[in-house]
């Protein structure tokens, strides 16, 4: 029965992958951009090389990655495409109040074979003159050019503002697609922060849930159905290699690696009701941190690795948020005092605030943000049904789920919730995200 | 505490039934015995328990009817019994008039003590995800607990939650909501 089972699966989820464009892109949608941005100018790159022209225009993908942070306003229409610094007309940039030039080029390397790449760029002040960065990657393979198109975005940014761009991170999320038969097949996907070079790393016909990224960016923990019943899994993204972390009987659930990657927080449910564990991951040793019998769930990790936030109805049939010692050592404290529902926390990456899905008891699911320490919260999405918020790795902007037309998509809103985004793929739900952490590499 | 209420609903409704013999209870010799419905006997190929409709959205809303369940638990009175009860918001009571869908699962299950049933429990899509798989947990555990005091025994019940992840209907409104807070029974043979 079982070999059958599985045999079915597999025509399912075969079906699905045939059915359609079910694994598209992201396309991201500014849906509410910032009087306040700074004009920004990113000329076209040069290309030097044999051919028509580079296979990803590296220009492009740096003008989107500057207006999606909310800060910058690249400029649509360019006076001129300048290639090296002699060209640049000064004065055309000031008359427009464009205080930022980039301009690049992209070659074949030298000495290297026919299909590696260099790629340069230069940063200016368009009012002094002066250089404010620059750089020339030698060699760059065809399927890199977008990951430094987003190294370049950073230090453009970080040149710009003094701080760390999260362009060259990658988001997780969960794809939902329908095929030709009303069957369903369930994919957790990585892409770039932009969308771009998405990467399938499981399709299912049973739901998959809650991605974590691993610090080092290496692995996805997250929560598998495969079977009819829940397991939480961990794989390696760059060789696909999956192992079952736990699989007890009842709720494996919320899965989150310690900010060191050596610990997961999980919920099971082994004891009777939903509580909280951590797992060493080398021992596999587990230490239940919550008891009782009420729902404790959603573990979150303070960045400094000493307390977990989570979610629980201890206080009487609703959820509110609390906070534990990583330890175990310590009384449950209540962090949320207003609203009805407030649950899912994610820490800001610097541990001063707290972003999580909040009701303030009208029905209107919303994400709102808390400083730790300040029980005063203040919601910054408009939604209905709003939930899974994930913070940029640079605390910038706030990823989260929402439904819109029927149909979930994901969302991005600055902290002050000023600036917003869409990101959506045409005919599939795309829900529970999860923004990496800093990456050195893709 | 919702928790409290239902065992407490379920304690009350075992009493009820120790002592008038329940609701509906016909007699004490069953008329029915162990048949599959026909043409839906139970084979290799159905599949195991809590795989019915599995990633297919339509399927598990009419978990309840016949088409392509793997085994189907029959009543006293000769009829399928329903296989889905549905729940109040944030609630895992089971309903005053569900009970006795309930008792009549148990009474199937302790007459056919090779049959596994799996208690799959649903949430609507509102709040987070992690917690509406708890609170589906809640409605499939509570019916269990209601099984376990009808006297079925423990290894014929399994439980699993999915929470938000597999709704029976897929609207975002309160028709849709109540639909997908619910408990399905998925039968197997063990």
């Amino acid at each position: 029965m079982r070999r059958l089972q599985r045999c079915l699966i597999l025509l399912v989820a075969l079906f699905a992958g045939a059915a359609g464009p079910a694994w598209g892109a992201l396309r991201i949608e500014i849906t509410r951009g910032l009087e306040s941005a700074t004009p920004i100018a990113v000329a076209r790159f040069g290309w030097s090389g044999p051919g028509p022209a580079s296979p990803e225009s590296v220009s492009t993908i740096i003008a989107a990655d500057l207006a999606r942070s909310g800060r910058f306003a690249p400029l649509q229409e360019l006076p001129q495409h300048p290639l090296r610094k002699e060209e640049v007309r000064w004065s055309d940039w000031r008359r427009l109040r464009v205080g930022s030039l980039v301009i690049g080029s992209i070659g074949q390397a030298v000495g290297a074979g026919a299909r590696e790449y260099q790629v340069e760029y230069r940063l200016f002040d368009t009012f002094t003159g002066a250089q404010l960065a620059g750089k020339r990657y030698p060699r760059v393979l065809p399927d890199q050019l977008r990951w430094v198109a987003h190294l370049i975005s950073d230090e453009i940014y970080y040149a710009l503002t003094g701080e760390r761009g999260a362009f060259a991170t990658r988001i997780a999320y969960v794809t939902e697609t329908a095929g030709r038969e009303g069957e369903v097949a369930y994919t957790l996907n990585v892409a770039d922060s932009d969308g771009g070079s998405p990467v399938v790393l499981r399709t299912s016909p049973y739901p998959i849930m809650s991605p974590s990224w691993s610090p080092d960016g290496r692995w996805l923990a997250y929560v598998s159905f495969d079977g009819g019943s829940s397991r939480i899994m961990m794989q390696e993204l760059a060789t696909g290699l999956r192992r079952e972390v736990t699989g007890f009987p009842g709720i494996n659930g919320a899965p989150a690696f310690s900010p060191d990657g050596r610990r997961l927080a999980l919920t099971l449910s082994r004891e009777g009701s939903p509580d909280i564990y951590v797992m060493d991951l080398e021992s596999g040793e587990l230490r239940r941190l919550t008891s009782g019998p009420d729902i404790d769930t959603e573990p979150a990790w303070s960045p400094d690795g000493r307390t977990l936030v989570f979610t629980s109805d201890r206080s009487g049939g609703r959820p509110q948020l609390f906070r534990i010692p990583a330890s175990g050592a310590g009384a449950p404290e209540r962090l949320t005092f207003t609203g009805g529902y407030n649950a899912r926390a994610a820490f800001s990456p610097d541990g001063s605030r707290l972003v999580f899905v909040h009701d303030e008891s009208n029905g209107d699911y919303r994400i709102a943000v808390m400083e730790i320490g300040n029980e005063s919260i203040e919601v910054i999405t408009n939604g209905r049904l709003d939930e899974s918020p994930t913070f940029a790795p640079n605390g910038r902007l706030i990823l989260y789920a929402t439904t819109e037309g029927g149909r979930s998509a994901l969302a991005a809103v600055s902290i002050d919730g000023r600036f917003r985004q869409r990101l959506s793929i045409d005919d599939t739900g795309v829900r529970d995200p999860a923004w990496s952490p800093g990456l050195s590499r893709r | 505490m919702q928790r409290g209420k239902a065992v407490l609903g379920a304690a009350a409704l075992a009493l009820m039934v120790g002592c008038t013999g329940g609701p509906q209870q016909t007699s004490s010799t069953p008329e029915v015995e162990d048949r599959p419905v026909p043409g839906t006997e139970p084979t290799e190929a159905a599949g195991g328990s809590g795989t019915e409709g599995m990633g297919t959205t339509g399927t598990l809303a009419d978990a309840g009817g016949v088409e392509g369940s793997p085994l189907a638990a029959i009543g006293a009175d000769g009829e399928e019994l329903t296989r889905v009860i549905y729940f109040d918001f944030d609630s895992s009571e089971v309903h005053p008039d569900d009970r006795v869908v309930v008792e009549a699962h148990a009474q199937y299950l302790v007459r056919n003590a090779g049959v596994e049933v799996v208690l799959e429990g649903h949430a609507d899509e509102r709040g987070s995800r992690e917690y509406n798989v708890a609170l589906g947990e809640q409605r499939a555990n509570g019916v269990r607990d209601m099984l376990r005091l009808l006297g079925v025994a423990d290894q014929q019940v399994r439980t699993v939650s999915y929470g938000e992840e597999l709704p029976a209907a897929i609207g975002h409104e309160e028709e849709s909501w109540s639909r997908n807070r619910r408990v399905e029974f998925a039968y197997a043979r063990r």
